[in-house]
């Protein structure tokens, strides 16, 4: 439809072999654009995390069947083979997850997964990609980032983790971030740092961005637009103040009565009110 | 006294003195090294048994010994079979004795019962230990004074209280005897000649003066010999050696002797007895129930239910031994209703009866517990006992005796008969003995040494003293039946079931001169190789 | 490095009151060396002399720190049954042990770890299947079973190995080497059972986990995952299995000791228990104890190699 989309999805269903019931996505159509914030908003098990993995090409064939189109620069990702997916997915798609205690591997240091996928990947060379790796971490602003490279995960914070976490992510220039709940895991005050990180790279980096959150508030800060999701449905959808000051829908309306201080959007505060319900 | 090998002798096992199953596999060891004289013996007068096989010159005779792993080589403090067997090869001694209880010279030329308290040995010349000393009366001498002296610890001790020896001359020495003891004599059949001055060893480097030198011992593994070229009758050994392998599990044992290389396996597994048997109509292997003991069920007859005799008639009225020779046995036993083998010429035919509930149930009427009672068989963990005591279960609850099969350890079993004494009923087996008066003073004199079920009648008391005394067969014949009319009829104070059987294979085309036997039948100075 | 002191003390403890134990065990349970010497031939009057020969007169404590003071200075004591020193016997038996135990645990890996990676590879195809029924068999097959089993197929009617028995390696090496082979098989197959499933379960746990996803979203080929992150990651679990399992194996060592007729450690104390030889008894579950705690000790410092969070605990 959108010729200028970075990446659009249409028509996509997905289902799941094994889960008995409606599928987790029916027919599903989203559009974003170069540079653009899209939230998707949602309660669990609406669909917005399946979306965000369909994407990305997270999901495993032999668990889910997927039937539509996916669209990222023009090429359908879904007819594209697994290994030139993974390229596409390595270099252009960077993915930050929910809880960042669990998203490194706890056995090696910092400074081997990061230099990893640019090394298997990237094709630079060990000393080549030490400094990339230690440049990312500076970027997602870790002290004694040198330090850092050395050292297990379970030895650094769960704040310092997701900033790892978003550091790999970005450590091949990706044109779309997607975030998955990214500081739901985390303490209040350093979910708004993290926010803030977010939006200074999503800037200066100038990447597109699909930020997944229950939480109305969060997204009401990232978001350009907004896409309310509900089984496996888009409810709603448009500019986020637009949606967020008139929600059509009575399921937007019902999401945002569940914000209790919704009106004095005041970060430190807002922040405060929803947290983690929904793991 | 000597008599000639004129057929194939059956030379048997007889008792050493355990009746544990371990045991039971060495009780021929004694009969082991007693098949060492037989050489002695024969060696001038004899041709090979098994004229037809041709014997092969040299070689390595290899043998599996299954169940029981000796911890000793010592047959002189150890009492276990297992260390008789496993040091039968290098030992000899005066006398030996076959399964009819006729004694043969060995080391002794001739042994002379001059009356029932005196015996006079009269030795070969020119003999000597493997230690290099002379095997001459004062050596023998010391050795009896040796197995007397209480801190040695021999468990033939007690057998040889109070007795005297005197040197007559270099051969010559003369017993006395205490009492009269027409049966000291067998008793001395169970004492490998060796040197005293090798007795602190011979737990681990076996000595004595037979047909092999002892080689080697892996515990667990194997005892190895070779042939010692400085024995008496050395030509008439072809072996280069005798390697016999310990395999604690009969099982594996039997596979390996099936998967070839081995010429024997001694006991072989009663649960693959059928298939055994098949190979052996084929002509595959030879196959013998060697039948070194009895089971039998001891009571106590002093107290509880079973002190009183009707009670204990009507429990040996019950016993059903066909089911225990089919059962546990799986077909390889006999019934047995004596002490003796059928084939001994004191056994009494008057024993053998037939099952009768009609007439126990009536028999438990009359006793004191005419309801019936609980009680408990101690049952030691051998398969075979275990099987036992299942069947007498199922056959006394007809007469209204529950009983509960109670299952220990054979070491605890033996415990609670000899140390603790506390029990009613146990299964058990003893070592079979060609000599009558064996196991009846053992069981049946009230200060026998394994009367532990506390049976006391001064008359047959009376009677053994008699048949101790009795040189004449044929009264002694009258006054052995006498005791186990009383003793197995009237007073039932012991039960036995079935032979304790431990079956050997064989094979016959590479290996012969078992002399119609299994390892206690071996006369090692004559096995050898078929070529 | 706490983590280690406290291990080491705590197996050192664990020593000494399993030395305690067996040392009153084996004086409770009904059974009487001097009878058991003696069997059916015993005699009261020869009894009581061997019992102060074999030192058992004594008080309960007396004859515990008699023992355990000799153990210090390096003297375990005196076979009640033939009486050799028991540490040259005990010796001999543990390098044999030793010996069947580590040939049978690298047999085991040979098989479990292949059998794991592939089963788990091809979760649901026919080799998982295959795999999967194979280890089931195994599991529920008494390793006795087995060991006749493989004698039955290799020996009896292949006539390719020997049936049991043990060969002096210093007599003919090559002949030991192929009498080794069925024990080391049978011991490395009952091990590969249990191993090879936990090793499948982990490497499933593994793909799962949130750090693969992350790996996969950075575009690695599951290949690259495999060898970084799944495998090392499921040794982990694997390893505390396989510790576990030399644990039972020194503990069930006898039972293939018996099988194969091999002269071991586990079938000298299972004999020498049977005969109430007490100085045997005690040495050799304090080897037992030892071995097991050593085992698992060296299993905790590979562990800590694997995972740095227990490494800096």
């Amino acid at each position: 439809m959108n010729s200028l989309s970075l990446v659009s999805v249409r028509n996509l269903s997905v289902d799941f072999w094994r889960v008995a019931g409606p599928p987790a996505l029916s027919s599903v159509s989203l559009e974003v654009s170069p540079g653009e914030a899209v939230g998707l908003v949602g309660e669990s098990g609406s669909g917005k995390s399946t979306l965000g993995f369909a994407i990305a090409g997270l999901l495993d064939p032999n668990d889910a069947q997927l039937s539509g189109e996916i669209l990222f620069k023009s090429q359908n990702l879904l007819t594209t083979n697994q290994d030139d997916y993974r390229k596409i997915r390595g270099s252009e798609i960077g993915y930050i997850f929910q809880d960042a205690s669990s998203s490194l591997n706890p056995l090696l240091k910092i400074g081997k997964q990061l230099t990893h996928p640019l090394m298997a990947n990237g094709g630079m060379s060990k000393n080549d990609a030490m400094v990339r790796a230690k440049e990312l971490l500076d970027m997602v602003e870790i002290s004694q980032s040198e330090r850092r490279l050395n050292q297990y995960p379970h030895e650094i914070s769960g704040g310092m983790k997701q900033r790892v976490v978003i550091a790999a992510a970005l450590s091949r220039d990706p044109s779309l971030l997607i975030a998955d709940e990214p500081t739901t895991a985390l303490d209040v005050t350093v979910q708004a740092q993290i926010i803030d990180l977010l939006l200074r790279l999503k800037k200066s980096l100038s990447m597109s961005l699909i930020f997944i959150s229950h939480d109305l508030g969060v997204v009401a800060r990232v978001a350009d637009r907004v896409v309310v999701m509900k089984d496996g449905n888009i409810v709603e959808s448009g500019g986020v103040e637009q949606v967020l000051a008139n929600p059509k829908e009575s399921y937007t309306q019902l999401l945002l009565a569940n914000i209790p201080k919704l009106r004095h959007v005041d970060q430190s505060h807002s922040l405060s009110f929803w947290g983690t319900n929904e793991r | 006294m000597a008599k000639k090998e004129d057929e194939k002798v059956n030379i048997g096992p007889w008792g050493n003195s355990l009746s544990r199953r371990n045991v039971l596999i060495g009780a021929g060891g004694v009969a082991t090294l007693a098949g060492v004289g037989l050489l002695a013996s024969c060696s001038s007068s004899t041709k090979t048994a098994d004229a037809g096989a041709e014997a092969k010159v040299g070689g390595t005779l290899d043998g599996i010994m299954t169940q029981q792993i000796p911890s000793s080589l010592d047959p002189f403090t150890n009492a276990q079979g297992a260390a008789l067997n496993a040091a039968g090869p290098c030992h000899d001694w005066l006398e030996w004795v076959d399964t009819k209880g006729d004694l043969y010279p060995s080391l002794a030329a001739s042994a002379t019962q001059d009356d029932a308290k005196t015996i006079t040995y009269v030795l070969n010349s020119g003999v000597k230990f493997q230690n290099g000393e002379a095997v001459n009366a004062q050596a023998v001498a010391d050795l009896f004074a040796w197995v007397m002296d209480k801190k040695n610890a021999a468990w033939l001790n007690s057998r040889f209280d109070g007795v005297k020896t005197e040197v007559v001359d270099e051969l010559t020495l003369k017993v006395h005897l205490p009492k009269p003891d027409v049966a000291f004599r067998y008793a001395v059949t169970r004492l490998p000649i060796a040197a005293v001055s090798t007795m602190a060893a011979q737990a681990l480097t076996p000595s004595g003066c037979g047909p092999y030198k002892f080689d080697r011992w892996v515990q667990g593994s194997y005892v190895s010999y070779t042939k010692d070229p400085g024995y008496r009758n050395a030509a008439d050994i072809t072996l280069d050696g005798i390697k016999m392998e310990h395999f604690a599990d009969a099982n594996a044992g039997t596979q390996a002797f099936l998967a070839g290389g081995k010429n024997w396996v001694y006991p072989s597994s009663l649960s693959q007895a059928k298939d055994l048997k098949a190979r052996a109509d084929k002509g595959e292997i030879k196959y013998l129930p060697a039948e070194p003991g009895v089971c039998y069920l001891l009571n106590n007859c002093k107290t509880g239910p079973t002190a009183d005799p009707n009670v204990r008639k009507a429990i040996r009225l019950a016993f059903d031994r066909k089911a225990m020779v089919d059962g546990p046995f799986n077909g390889v036993s006999r019934p047995f209703f004596s002490m003796l083998k059928p084939e001994s010429s004191y056994y009494v035919p008057e024993l053998e009866y037939e099952r009768n509930i009609d007439e126990a149930k009536a028999l438990m009427a009359k006793s004191k517990t005419p309801k019936g009672f609980k009680e408990k068989i101690y049952t030691p963990n051998v398969d075979y006992f275990i099987g036992l005591s299942t069947v007498m279960k199922a056959n006394l609850a007809e007469i209204g005796i529950d009983i509960t099969v109670e299952i220990e350890e054979t070491a605890a079993v033996i415990n609670r008969m000899f140390v603790k004494k506390d029990f009613n009923m146990v299964v058990l087996g003893d070592a079979l003995s060609p000599e009558v008066s064996e196991l009846h003073e053992y069981y049946l004199r009230s200060t026998g040494g394994r009367n532990c079920g506390k049976y006391v009648n001064k008359a047959v008391d009376k009677l053994l003293d008699e048949g101790l005394r009795e040189i004449d067969d044929a009264k002694r014949i009258a006054i052995y039946k006498q005791i186990q009319m009383i003793t197995m009829l009237d007073d039932t104070a012991f039960i036995p079931l079935v032979g304790e059987v431990l079956p050997a294979a064989y094979k016959g085309s590479n290996f012969d001169e078992f002399a119609g036997g299994f390892i206690q039948y071996i006369i090692w100075p004559k096995a050898k190789l078929t070529a | 490095m706490k983590y280690y002191v406290l291990r080491i003390t705590g197996g050192l403890l664990t020593i000494f009151v399993s030395s305690l134990l067996v040392f009153s065990l084996i004086r409770l349970i009904p059974g009487d060396p001097a009878a058991e010497l003696m069997g059916l031939a015993f005699d009261p009057k020869l009894a009581h002399l061997l019992r102060i020969r074999l030192g058992l007169e004594g008080s309960f404590v007396q004859q515990y720190i008699a023992w355990i003071t000799a153990v210090f200075h390096g003297d375990f004591g005196y076979s009640f049954i033939n009486g050799a020193p028991v540490g040259q016997e005990i010796g001999d038996r543990l390098i044999r042990t030793v010996q069947l135990l580590v040939g049978g645990v690298i047999v085991g890996l040979l098989i479990s770890i292949p059998a794991g990676i592939v089963s788990a590879r091809n979760k649901g195809k026919w080799q998982d299947g295959g795999i999967m029924a194979f280890t089931t068999l195994m599991l529920s097959v008494p390793q006795f079973v087995l060991g006749i089993f493989l004698i039955y197929i290799f020996a009896v009617r292949m006539h390719v190995l020997p049936a049991g028995g043990w060969i002096d390696p210093h007599d003919n090496f090559v002949e030991w080497l192929k009498s080794m082979v069925l024990p080391w098989l049978c011991v490395g197959m009952a091990m590969s059972a249990f191993t090879s499933r936990v090793l499948r379960a982990s490497i499933l746990d593994a793909k799962n986990m949130d750090y693969t996803r992350t790996a996969r979203s950075w575009g690695l080929s599951e290949k690259e995952i495999a060898k970084k992150h799944v495998y090392k990651n499921a040794s982990a679990p694997t390893l505390t299995v396989v510790g576990l399992e030399i644990g039972y194996l020194l503990g069930g060592a006898f039972v293939i000791e018996n099988v194969f007729a091999y002269p071991g450690i586990g079938q000298l104390t299972v004999k020498a228990i049977s005969q109430r030889d007490y100085p045997m008894v005690q040495t050799s579950i304090l080897i037992f104890a030892t071995g097991f705690i050593l085992v698992n000790l060296i299993v905790d410092l590979a562990y800590g190699f694997i995972d740095p969070r227990i490494r800096q605990r």
